[in-house]
């Protein structure tokens, strides 16, 4: 098990100076072969990405957004087998995964609350933004803009929601981000272009 | 990134909000994904396949196998339409998960009562209640359980049942693009029978095959297997063995008794809200009516208020045209819909009216008052009611508090 968990840790290295499909295969087959540094390694490169589109679905629940990370890579692991490098990055596969459990949540959330979380949820984390930074205008920023980011959630449909998040937080395609929420390229630029024009109208009508 | 204005400005928003996660996150993540992997059990399918190898030669020599008919035009479209008129559903399910057979049973009435009961080694071990007036979820293993209660005038009123199986037909012929095969057998005990195979690609599941066997008469489901694609071969993950349609179900089905030792969280936050009108106004196409205002101790105001689609009508309707809420009070403080317009298109009882930056301080004993205005975000935009001088309460900690009872 050592001399195989070398070898695939050893490719890792190579794939990530020739490309990132390579990368994701062997990782891929890391997590397969159940060996443990690949835990590791998928969270480190795919864990902090997730935790961004959770946050930005769930704006004012940090600790939601953080479960979501730990069940999607959960889930990605346990159906590792059905992962194919050859049709999508694993990162796309693990946003696809991701979005699925963000809409259960939502979907639990619709219907288990009458009482929208934004009004049982105080303000939180205060504690963990850095010594060297203005606290009070540190808090009211993120207040502000978890606010602005609630609103959208809220107004735009949620697929529209979702392709603007992950347009704006990674470097994915149309092709890319269609794969993950499961609709066309071209469906993806037309859905793209809405959300944006809606974005930009709500941006306007607050100033 | 991108020199798109609104990206920047949604990326810079998510950088606002705090793009670190917490410290925990990665050790937890880590403890997952190997737990996930050690609980990968060895896969059954090979003896399973050759169990049902056999099975499938004993069948044949007895004639039980099924004599394919040819193509069922249609039999899908049937099987949705069987859901309307039916009076009661009852389901039994395997649900096939790490080597563990869990027994999910199910009865659906109409008007959108549900029963989830689940069972695991003759045990059960949680069930899910959507009654007339409630969500119930219990948990066996905590012995906890949590009520969501609805408030009045805004319980399910249609056949939920129906309406959750045309949503998911729909959604599957959404995705399958065409990949629906429908087929008619007979065989010597079964009579005729409609197959519909569903077989589709998701992201999140990979390829999965569902079947639908269905009275070819009747069109009412027969028997529901799901399969999932496990790298070589399909694996059996869920199946029904029992369907029973037109059940008359026994009173108490779709009610929740907590057993003895549990603790229930009653979630019933408008408390006597409801009972009470503040003040109501109206425009010649719509109503509004305000049950309550409170105030949280950030300054916030929390406004409990129902709308009514037309002046005479006595239902509230919560999924017509939104409506804009403006306040200010006495001391010349805004308050701000956060919800903004998609209030009633996401049945929210509740405004959340955020408090604008202020330097005016209420004083304890200092009686103040508040104005809103409501307005018809579109379509309706001339028509404006405006209620004035309502008082405004102290602010209050203890806010929409759930009740907790043990059994």
């Amino acid at each position: 098990m050592a001399t195989k968990a070398k070898v695939i840790q050893s490719e890792v290295s190579l794939a990530r100076s020739a490309g990132a499909d390579e990368s994701d295969s062997a990782l891929a087959r890391g997590l397969a072969a159940g060996l443990a540094w690949a835990a590791g390694e998928l969270y480190d490169r795919f864990g902090p990405k997730l935790f961004v589109f959770a946050l930005a679905c769930f704006p004012e629940d940090r600790q939601l957004a953080e479960d979501i990370v730990v069940q999607s890579l959960a889930h990605a692991t346990r159906h590792i087998g059905r992962y194919d490098p050859r049709r999508s990055a694993l990162i796309t596969w693990l946003y696809a995964i991701a979005r699925q459990q963000i809409r259960d949540e939502v979907r639990l959330q619709k219907r288990l609350k009458s009482v929208p979380l934004s009004v049982q949820t105080p303000i939180e984390d205060a504690a963990a933004i850095p010594d060297d930074q203005d606290l009070a205008s540190t808090v009211a920023a993120r207040v502000d803009a978890r606010r602005l980011l609630h609103r959208l959630a809220v107004e735009l449909p949620a697929t529209e929601f979702e392709i603007l998040v992950l347009n704006s937080i990674d470097m994915l395609s149309a092709k890319e981000i269609g794969r993950i929420v499961g609709r066309s390229e071209r469906a993806v630029h037309s859905l793209l272009h809405r959300a944006k024009r809606k974005a930009r109208e709500r941006s306007e009508r607050d100033e | 990134m991108s020199s798109d204005p609104t990206v920047e400005k949604i990326a810079g928003l998510l950088e606002a909000v705090g793009l670190e996660p917490s410290r925990d996150l990665r050790p937890r993540a880590i403890a997952a994904i190997i737990g996930a992997r050690a609980a990968q059990t060895r896969r059954h399918y090979r003896p399973v396949a050759i169990a049902l190898g056999a099975a499938a030669v004993a069948l044949c020599a007895l004639g039980f196998v099924p004599i394919p008919l040819g193509h069922a035009k249609g039999a899908l479209d049937r099987a949705i339409a069987a859901y309307d008129g039916c009076s009661g559903l009852y389901i039994r399910t395997h649900d096939l998960h790490e080597g563990r057979d869990r027994v999910r049973e199910t009865w659906y009435a109409a008007g959108g009562l549900e029963r989830n009961d689940y069972w695991e080694e003759g045990k059960l071990t949680g069930a899910y209640v959507a009654g007339t007036d409630f969500y119930a979820i219990y948990d066996a293993s905590r012995q906890e359980a949590q009520v969501d209660e609805l408030p009045p005038d805004t319980r399910q009123s249609s056949d939920f049942t129906r309406e959750e199986f045309l949503a998911l037909a729909q959604q599957y012929l959404e995705s399958t693009r065409g990949n629906v095969e429908e087929w008619r057998t007979r065989s010597l005990w079964g009579g005729e029978v409609d197959i519909i195979d569903i077989t589709l690609e998701t992201p999140s599941q990979g390829k999965v095959k569902e079947r639908y066997e269905t009275d070819a008469a009747t069109g009412q489901l027969l028997s529901l297997r799901h399969w999932e694609w496990d790298g070589g071969a399909w694996r059996l993950t869920s199946y029904t063995d029992e369907v029973a349609w037109d059940v008359d179900f026994p009173s108490g089905t779709f009610s929740f008794l907590p057993p003895k030792g549990t603790k229930v969280t009653y979630y019933r936050w408008w408390g006597d809200r409801f009972d009470r009108t503040v003040a109501a106004g109206q425009t010649a196409d719509w109503r509004i009516r305000i049950h309550a205002i409170d105030v949280k101790e950030n300054g916030d105001m929390l406004l409990t208020l129902s709308r009514y689609p037309s002046p005479g009508e006595q239902q509230p309707d919560w999924h017509t045209v939104a409506v804009k809420i403006d306040a200010v009070d006495n001391l010349g403080t805004g308050y701000h819909d956060i919800m903004g317009d998609g209030r009633f298109q996401n049945s929210s009882w509740v405004a959340i009216l955020e408090k604008s930056t202020s330097t005016a301080r209420r004083g304890i004993a200092q009686t103040a008052t508040v104005t809103f205005r409501f307005s018809a975000a579109e379509g309706e935009a001339t028509e404006i009611v405006t209620l004035s001088d309502l008082p405004l309460p102290p602010p209050r900690a203890d806010l929409f508090e759930p009740e907790v009872v043990q059994y």
